[in-house]
């Protein structure tokens, strides 16, 4: 049976009454005396309570303090809070106060939402029952529960919005809860909304520093030049990461137009990815994924143990590492005006429904981002190729029209003069030199024909590209890549002494350092610098160093060095270093 | 603008308890049939789930005998559907299910459980009533879903009942 509040006696009748006596009236006085006291002592306790469950940003100790505040402040036995999901008809978390780790481990799974509690999900508005049992919305108590029997609960609103209840039962010393309590119940989930909504507010703003900071550094990593698998496999870790997925894929078309995979994230990023590496390069030809990256629009797909059928899209996302079979997959397509650049995927285990709608706007705009980034640093790099040319090409035309010409000119003169003259010494000096402009003319010639045959520095990158993906399938890992500058100064022996580098330094990683993660560094400034580094126990001292040998020997051939140095906390640095053409 | 009319059939027979998790809200099924009222059917699947907070299941039912290239084409299409009704919903969990068969008697099957079941209102001349079976026979609440302009195209959908069905 619900209680209801007495009526109020008026607080001058005893006074009205010329009857009563005077030990009576002291008798009154103190009482009344006592009871300000108390309500001054609970006063005091709920502020304290009020302080307390807004100390607090972290909303998983706001709840408890919450529920821990109530059961001291109307000397309840148990306590609990229920937090309705997002349609605000079940209770999807349920904090609790009172109950051993034994007792809940044998009532098994918390309440959804049924009996008294529905009563209060359905009309939220504060309840105080004498007896829960009796109540005609009862729904029993499950097996291993502890008796209950006084009951107060009232709703926790956050603005228009209910956030969840908040239950007391077994009031301490009474057979029910007052409606003192009741009112001082009220006043807590008044404040309890209101820290509840800064802890809200405080995490759905951290996330999103978190998410800004994430797209600002991969747009960085396109922009300064990072090899485009690199900051693909750096998307995916970060990705996977904040979203707290189990598996993370990128996919972009390439030049035939086919979507390939190109990041895999399934596990911690320290740990191996090895199973994952392996589907690198696959080609996603089947279910809907075209017409999805041409829809641009992201989906959240969501299976269930149960559905007749998966799609296409959720399996092969699912395939792509250790997953659960079921789950929320959002997939983000990237696309940047009318480009379509490729998809972002993300898969959630089968119990993350409960939070991935809160991560799926923040992913939208880190795809959106990543297009803008990828076209750019792609316009960038064809931008660099087209200067690189163009200079080849001004060179080029500079040398024919003008130095050739002047030196043809000069010979022809020199020619006319040998002819001129009597001296035979100063013939043959002259037809020397007629010989060495026609050998200098030459020269001149194949370096026009080089100048526009020589392979792009986009080669180089490719080349060195291609080293570092063919080591992760002994490594176990893929290597980070960046290359930091424009290669197109290097002349072509250059060229192979860096590919030396990589390769070897890349060799030594695999045969001696057994690391978990390994990246390779070429720096273009005033020299070419190339560092390879690991993570790993670094090259036994009975190691062969011909390999090494032979770098230190390029190094020096070209004025500069190669260091072997051991980097905190494990892990070796090789750098090798030489001077630039132009600064030999 | 063509004003989009929904009539509830209330059959409020619930689904088979236990079938659904207790605190999860119960799943919005979309039946993409052969009858040009997909877009519509598709739109208000979408924001019954955005009301609800579940999520929806499009379930596309193709005649059987349909040619390789047929079936692909119309599963491209409905696909192509289901993702302009999701425009600016983003958090409106989906899945998608192609199968094979009696539309009738296949969206009543997939709808067990379902909280409500969405379909295109019957052309008066069609010979497969299918919303007045799912009406009578489906075991959650059925949506129907009509517009007061039958003629505009626009508003209904691809239509792909002209393609080959030999």
């Amino acid at each position: 049976m619900e209680s209801h509040p007495r009526a109020e006696e008026p607080a001058s009748a005893w006074l009205a009454n010329p009857a009563l006596d005077p030990d009576k009236m002291l008798d009154e006085l103190r009482r009344r005396e006592q009871a300000s006291n108390r309500a001054r002592q609970r006063l005091t306790a709920l502020l304290d309570a009020v302080m307390a469950v807004t100390a607090d940003l972290e909303l998983a100790d706001v709840l408890t303090r919450i529920v821990r505040s109530g059961c001291e402040l109307v000397d309840a036995k148990y306590g609990a809070l229920g937090v309705l999901g997002p349609v605000g008809e079940h209770v999807v978390e349920f904090v609790t106060q009172g109950l051993t780790q034994e007792e809940h481990e044998a009532i098994g799974d918390p309440p959804h939402g049924h009996g008294v509690l529905g009563l209060l999900i359905r009309e939220p508005r504060p309840r105080r029952l004498r007896d829960l049992a009796g109540h005609p919305d009862s729904y029993g108590f499950p097996p291993n529960h502890p008796a209950m029997h006084s009951f107060l609960g009232t709703p926790i609103h956050i603005r228009d919005e209910v956030f969840g209840n908040l239950y007391m039962t077994e009031k301490q010393g009474a057979a029910e809860f007052t409606a003192d309590d009741e009112a001082i119940l009220v006043a807590l989930a008044a404040a309890a909304g209101i820290a509840i909504d800064n802890a809200r507010q405080y995490e759905a703003s951290r996330q999103q520093r978190r998410w800004l900071a994430t797209t600002g550094a991969v747009t960085q990593l396109f922009l300064e030049g990072r090899d485009e698998r690199s900051a693909m496999h750096f998307l995916s870790q970060q990705t996977w990461e904040l979203s707290q997925a189990q598996v993370v894929m990128v996919a972009l078309y390439d030049d035939d137009g086919d979507l390939v995979v190109r990041a895999v994230q399934a596990g911690e990023p320290q740990s191996a990815n090895e199973g994952s590496e392996a589907f690198l390069g696959t080609v996603l030809h089947k279910g809907h994924w075209r017409e999805l990256v041409a829809a641009r629009e992201p989906v959240l797909l969501l299976t269930r143990p149960g559905d007749p059928t998966a799609d296409g899209l959720t399996t092969d996302v699912r395939a792509l590492g250790p997953s659960d079979t079921d789950g929320p997959t959002a997939l983000m397509p990237i696309t940047v005006g009318d480009d379509e650049i490729g998809v972002l995927a993300v898969a959630w285990a089968a119990d993350a429904e409960t939070f991935v709608g809160e991560v799926v706007a923040p992913l939208a705009a880190l795809a959106q981002q990543m297009g803008l980034a990828l076209v750019a640093a792609r316009s960038q790099q064809v931008r660099s190729r087209v200067a690189m040319l163009e200079d080849r090409d001004r060179i080029a035309r500079d040398m024919h029209d003008h130095v050739i010409q002047r030196l043809f000119a000069t010979g022809m003169s020199l020619q006319s003069a040998s002819r001129l003259t009597e001296h035979p010494t100063v013939r043959s000096r002259l037809d020397e030199a007629v010989d060495s402009l026609d050998a200098a003319i030459k020269d001149i010639r194949k370096t026009i024909f080089e100048l526009h045959r020589a392979r792009p520095t986009r080669e180089l990158r490719e080349e060195i590209a291609e080293l570092v993906r063919a080591s992760s399938q002994t490594l176990g890992f893929a290597p980070d890549l960046t290359i930091d500058g424009r290669l197109d100064a290097l002349t072509a022996d250059l060229e192979a002494d860096l590919v030396a580098v990589v390769r070897e330094g890349l060799a030594n990683v695999v045969r001696h350092a057994q690391a978990s993660s390994a990246s390779v560094r070429v720096v273009y400034g005033g020299t070419i610098q190339v560092e390879v580094s690991d993570d790993g126990v670094g090259a036994p001292s009975d190691a062969v160093q011909s390999g090494l040998a032979n770098l230190r020997q390029r190094a020096q051939a070209r004025g500069g060095s190669l260091t072997l140095r051991a980097r905190t906390p494990r892990g070796t640095a090789l750098v090798w270093e030489a001077a630039l053409p132009d600064h030999e | 603008m063509a004003t989009t009319i929904y009539v509830v059939q209330t059959s409020t027979t619930p689904g088979p308890a236990g079938t659904q998790s207790p605190h999860r809200a119960r799943d919005v099924v979309a039946g993409l049939v052969n009858d040009g009222m997909a877009t519509l059917v598709a739109g208000a699947a979408v924001r019954e789930a955005l009301h609800r907070g579940s999520r929806v299941r499009f379930v596309q039912v193709l005649p059987t005998g349909l040619s390789a290239g047929d079936r692909s084409e119309m599963d491209v299409a409905m696909f192509g559907v289901a993702l302009r009704a999701l425009h600016q919903q983003r958090r409106v969990p989906v899945t998608f299910e192609t199968v094979e068969g009696d539309a009738a008697q296949t969206l009543v099957e997939r709808s067990r459980g379902a909280a409500v079941l969405v379909v295109g209102r019957d052309a008066p001349d069609a010979v497969d009533q299918v919303s007045r079976y799912c009406q009578e026979h489906a075991c959650c609440d059925v949506l129907t879903v009509t517009s007061p302009d039958p003629t505009s195209r626009s508003a209904r959908g691809p239509d792909l009942r002209s393609l080959d069905t030999a």
